[in-house]
């Protein structure tokens, strides 16, 4: 354990080295990995966010049966027994006309004259339903059983919506997944090449290390310190820009009303720590991939 | 100290640089390998630092068939063998101190041990005064001294030397020489690969003379011819 401490020092010192010799390429492998693993950690918070903002729509996604307006009043009863008791379904709530009508009242509150076309007779009683799960083909399952109902105009559903939503959000996370694994990938690479360059910078040392009988590993070590240096500090940075980025858009969806449907795509700190710390490491693991490959690539003993 | 058995290395599977050749090296002998480029000498000494397998046949070194050691052994093998180049092999931005020291540091050796061997070698190579040069400020000679110091450092068993004197003048050749000499007092097994006619006939140590990678000559107290 002394030896290891008292060795401590050589290593930092040649890692130092090393990283002062390509300061350009060093600049330029650290960037690479900022942009991908930033991108990793925007992926993960949009992850976050997408189920979080589909989680609480859970709640929120509904459908609705709209009654025939000459239904009689035990039949309104009837079906409305059959849907509490349904497993499926996890709450109700009846619409009377007159509440139609107010609802009516404030979506025209400055169209008067189209609101006094309608009179709530004419309107539609109806019950909003929240299924247990917000599945779209439970929903339209259920939609569907109750649609042949009599006494049932009709039944609506938000389904197309939310999976719209779905199928955007599944398509952007894998734009992002691709894209951070090319990145990584890329990132692997110019770490992997400048630690080749920095071991031919050092090959006659290299050559005396060996001569003289030190271990592959006490060779190799500084350089792979190198690399996951290179790796923690693109991890940083990518994590700093995606933390900055975030609070960005954040802002950007609080502020604007055409933004205004993304307000619920939020990550809780605990998710903003968790895509932070997944951040940082996985440029330490970058690094430390692209520099152990070279070093056990070109140390031939 | 150093046996070979039999042994054969041939190259890219045509050139046979060491052909057949079967030698023993006790512990504490001087021994000159002669021969023209190409004799086979310098593979000889490759094969005794691991550097290069055998074809065929054995090579023992301090009692461990080489064939037999893992790749991860070859650096703890190593530490028993200090080896001199004609090129000298040291770093240029270290100084004469560091460069030594490097030898010590790198295989781990506690600081407390690298700085009272580390001038106890500069010492014993008459380079004390110049501690703090850089190789580039150094004779020919004075470099390869101070690379001896480095192959001595940590007192091993074996030293190989592959045409020390190669680059140096005649007066700076025998001090080199002096220097193996005292270093082959110790107790320490000296391999010289070398051209130098005059040095080995004027050593009378044992020769092994090399021809297209066989032993063509042995002798206890030889000559160059």
């Amino acid at each position: 354990m002394a030896g290891f401490l008292g060795r401590t020092g050589y290593f930092v010192h040649e890692t130092w080295i090393n990283i002062r010799r390509n300061l350009t390429l060093t600049v330029a492998a650290i960037l690479t990995v900022a942009v991908g693993v930033m991108l990793v950690g925007l992926g993960l918070m949009a992850r976050y966010a997408s189920t979080n903002a589909l989680g609480r729509w859970q709640g929120g996604v509904q459908f609705e049966i709209f009654l025939e307006p000459s239904i009689a009043g035990g039949q309104i009863d009837a079906l409305g027994q059959e849907l509490r008791n349904h497993p499926d379904i996890e709450r109700i709530q009846y619409i009377t006309k007159g509440q139609a009508f107010e609802l009516l009242e404030e979506m025209l509150v400055d169209e008067p004259e189209l609101l006094a076309e309608v009179s709530i007779e004419s309107l539609p009683s109806s019950y909003r339903v929240v299924p247990r799960f917000a599945e779209g083909e439970l929903i339209e399952s259920l939609a569907a059983q109750f649609r042949q109902r009599p006494g049932v105009y009709s039944v609506e559903t938000g389904r197309q919506q939310v999976d719209a939503i779905r199928e955007w959000f599944n398509s952007f996370r894998w734009i992002v997944l691709l894209m951070s694994i090319v990145l990584a990938a890329a990132s692997t690479m110019l770490i992997f090449n400048m630690i080749r360059v920095a071991m031919f910078a050092r090959r006659r040392e290299i050559e005396v290390m060996k001569l003289v009988g030190a271990t592959n590993s006490f060779i190799r070590l500084p350089f792979i310190l190198e690399g996951m240096l290179h790796g923690l500090a693109g991890g940083i940075v990518g994590a700093v820009a995606a933390g900055v980025l975030r609070n960005h858009v954040e802002e950007l969806f609080g502020r604007s009303e055409i933004l205004a449907f993304f307000r619920s795509f939020t990550v809780t700190s605990s998710q903003f720590n968790t895509a932070i710390l997944a951040t940082v490491i996985m440029g330490v693991v970058v690094g430390a991939l692209g520099s152990a490959f070279a070093a056990g690539r070109f140390l031939d003993v | 100290m150093i046996r070979l058995d039999n042994v054969t290395k041939i190259y890219k599977g045509e050139t046979r640089a060491v052909d057949g050749v079967s030698l023993d090296i006790k512990k504490g002998e001087f021994v000159f390998l002669v021969g023209e480029s190409g004799s086979g000498k310098s593979t000889m000494l490759r094969l005794v630092t691991a550097e290069e397998p055998a074809t065929t046949g054995q090579v023992h070194v301090a009692g461990k068939d080489l064939s037999r050691i893992s790749s991860g052994r070859v650096p703890y093998l190593r530490r028993n063998i200090g080896s001199v180049f004609q090129d000298f092999k040291l770093l240029p931005q270290k100084t004469v101190y560091e460069n030594v020291a490097f030898a010590l540091q790198v295989i781990g050796r506690p600081k407390n041990i690298v700085t009272t061997q580390v001038p106890a070698i500069l010492d014993l190579v008459g380079l004390s005064h110049k501690q703090k040069s850089f190789p580039d400020e150094l004779s020919g000679g004075e470099q390869q001294r101070v690379s001896i110091a480095r192959a001595f450092v940590n007192r091993p068993l074996i030293l190989l030397a592959d045409e020390p004197t190669g680059n140096l003048d005649p007066n700076t050749a025998q001090e080199i020489m002096r220097l193996l000499d005292r270093i082959n007092g110790t107790g320490t097994t000296v391999v010289m690969a070398t051209h130098d006619q005059t040095i080995v006939d004027q050593m009378r140590r044992r020769v092994v003379a090399l021809h297209a990678g066989q032993v063509v000559r042995d002798e206890q107290h030889g000559v160059y011819e």
